[in-house]
């Protein structure tokens, strides 16, 4: 056997001990054993083959009822409307579904079409149900971070802009005047009432400096691990990020400390001790607790 | 040939039956002929959905190359100018294992470097090599899936590994 036919049969699998010893000596099979190994890395995501199949039905059976008679897709249709208005009578009183995080905690939900959403601290999502398949929108105050379910597409909108999604995983983050958007895969476009960016994975764009992207290394924001990063952010800011993880008040005398200085690192969102430290070291700052109330004291050292 | 007569693709037993034998194998294949670019999903329902349209002229046993010539024009026609670009999730690295930096890092860049190899094999070796070392299809069911026969598949598999080798080497 020569060495090409020794690699193609490694590559079936099919080697006998005596073949695969041979294979090891040749000066290639370690970069070959490794790329082997490094394939499953590229594995794409499972396909949802009844998941999708029953998705194909529901848009034959739309079609369907336009055009010409297929009966088997117009009984479908049939049970589907009967079984939908039932359920609207019963459970849909209400427009609008509201996912809210209160202060100190995070929230999961799932969209009508399976892509799912973590809601960060203090923040709010409306969608409407019934009405997704028309309006495939939400509303969005606060942060939150979408897994988008492949093939689907919304509109989340928030006071400041809004942003397109094109299959994909972003985070958005609308805090007073800020609006923040991460695109850690696919593609997402932004339009604010001044611009319109389309951002692809890897890259980040805010309204503080809307003519440069930023690019970003981390495979998905930091407060889905229980962290809050922050980038040259006021402090102020990120005072008011540690009143929403840990639902507290911070009290400052804003003539004593200026609160417009930047801040660079993260905090614990699940320790308010360490997170406080981590924040007003760097200040030589320091903290009073009395229950809920922190008061910003200069450090003792 | 009978039996084509008699089935078509109309019915809905046949028409699902196609669906769950070749969605998943086409999704992959233009997956992996074409990156990670688009909505692949909604590339192959659109197929399907032409199918269904056509079903009294497509025969089942010309489905399936009926389904891959749609969806990949459908793919073509938007795909002219992109680069093609994958996903990957290191999945070596369970996620509660604390690895060190320098370990991780390393990973990294060799996935890096890999993904980079994968855009610069030609359609023909990528869609044969990742099918058969991505997927895990026997050489068989990858000469199935495209349409060819073992030996091309082999020879495509082949090249492709040699390709990614020498593409990785040269990487600094």
């Amino acid at each position: 056997m020569n060495k090409d036919e020794l690699i193609i049969k490694w590559l079936s699998g099919d080697l006998n001990p005596r073949e695969e010893a041979e294979f090891d000596k040749l000066p290639e099979s370690e970069d070959y054993r490794k790329i082997d190994a490094a394939a499953q890395s590229f594995k794409p995501a499972e396909f949802a083959t009844d998941d999708n199949y029953k998705k194909l039905k529901e848009e034959l059976s739309t079609q369907q009822q336009k055009g010409k008679n297929k009966t088997w897709l117009l009984q479908i249709a049939a049970i589907l409307i009967l079984a939908l208005s039932i359920g609207y009578g019963v459970f849909y009183q209400k427009t609008d579904n509201k996912a809210v995080a209160q202060r100190a905690e995070t929230t999961h939900l799932t969209l009508p079409e399976n892509s799912d959403v973590e809601l960060n601290a203090s923040s709010e999502l409306t969608f409407n149900s019934d009405q997704w398949n028309d309006n495939r929108l939400v509303h969005l105050k606060g942060e939150a971070f979408f897994h988008v379910a492949e093939g689907s597409r919304f509109e989340v909108k928030t006071a400041l802009g809004s942003v397109v999604v094109k299959g994909t995983q972003f985070n958005v983050k609308q805090r007073d005047d800020r609006l923040a958007v991460v695109c850690y895969s696919g593609k997402v476009a932004v339009n604010t009432e001044n611009t319109s960016v389309l951002l692809t994975a890897g890259e980040s764009w805010s309204v503080k400096n809307p003519e440069q992207k930023q690019s970003v290394t981390q495979q998905k924001p930091a407060w889905l691990e229980g962290r809050s990063t922050f980038k040259s952010t006021p402090v102020a800011e990120v005072f008011k990020a540690l009143e929403r993880q840990y639902d507290i008040d911070i009290h400052i005398e804003k003539r004593t400390f200026n609160t417009d200085q930047a801040y660079t690192g993260s905090f614990d969102n699940h320790d308010l001790d360490k997170a406080l430290k981590s924040v007003l070291m760097p200040f030589d700052w320091s903290y009073k607790k009395s229950g809920k109330k922190i008061r910003i004291i200069k450090g003792d050292n | 040939m009978s039996q084509d007569l008699h089935d078509n693709v109309c019915q809905e037993e046949i028409y699902s039956k196609v669906y769950y034998r070749h969605a998943e194998n086409l999704r992959n294949f233009l997956y992996f002929k074409f990156g990670n670019q688009f909505e692949v999903t909604d590339k192959i329902q659109e197929a399907f959905i032409k199918l269904w349209q056509k079903c009294a002229d497509v025969p089942p046993s010309k489905a399936k190359s009926f389904l891959f010539t749609v969806a990949n024009n459908l793919m073509i026609n938007e795909a002219k100018h992109q680069q093609v670009v994958f996903k990957y999730k290191n999945s070596r690295t369970p996620k509660n294992n604390k690895q060190d930096p320098q370990y991780q890092l390393e990973e990294q860049e060799y996935l890096e470097k890999y993904k980079t190899a994968l855009a610069q094999l030609t359609a023909k070796q990528r869609t044969a090599f990742m099918l058969n070392r991505v997927e895990g299809k026997s050489f068989k069911e990858t000469a199935a899936v495209l349409d060819i026969t073992i030996k091309a598949v082999e020879k495509r598999v082949y090249g492709g590994l040699k390709k990614m080798r020498e593409i990785i080497k040269e990487i600094p």
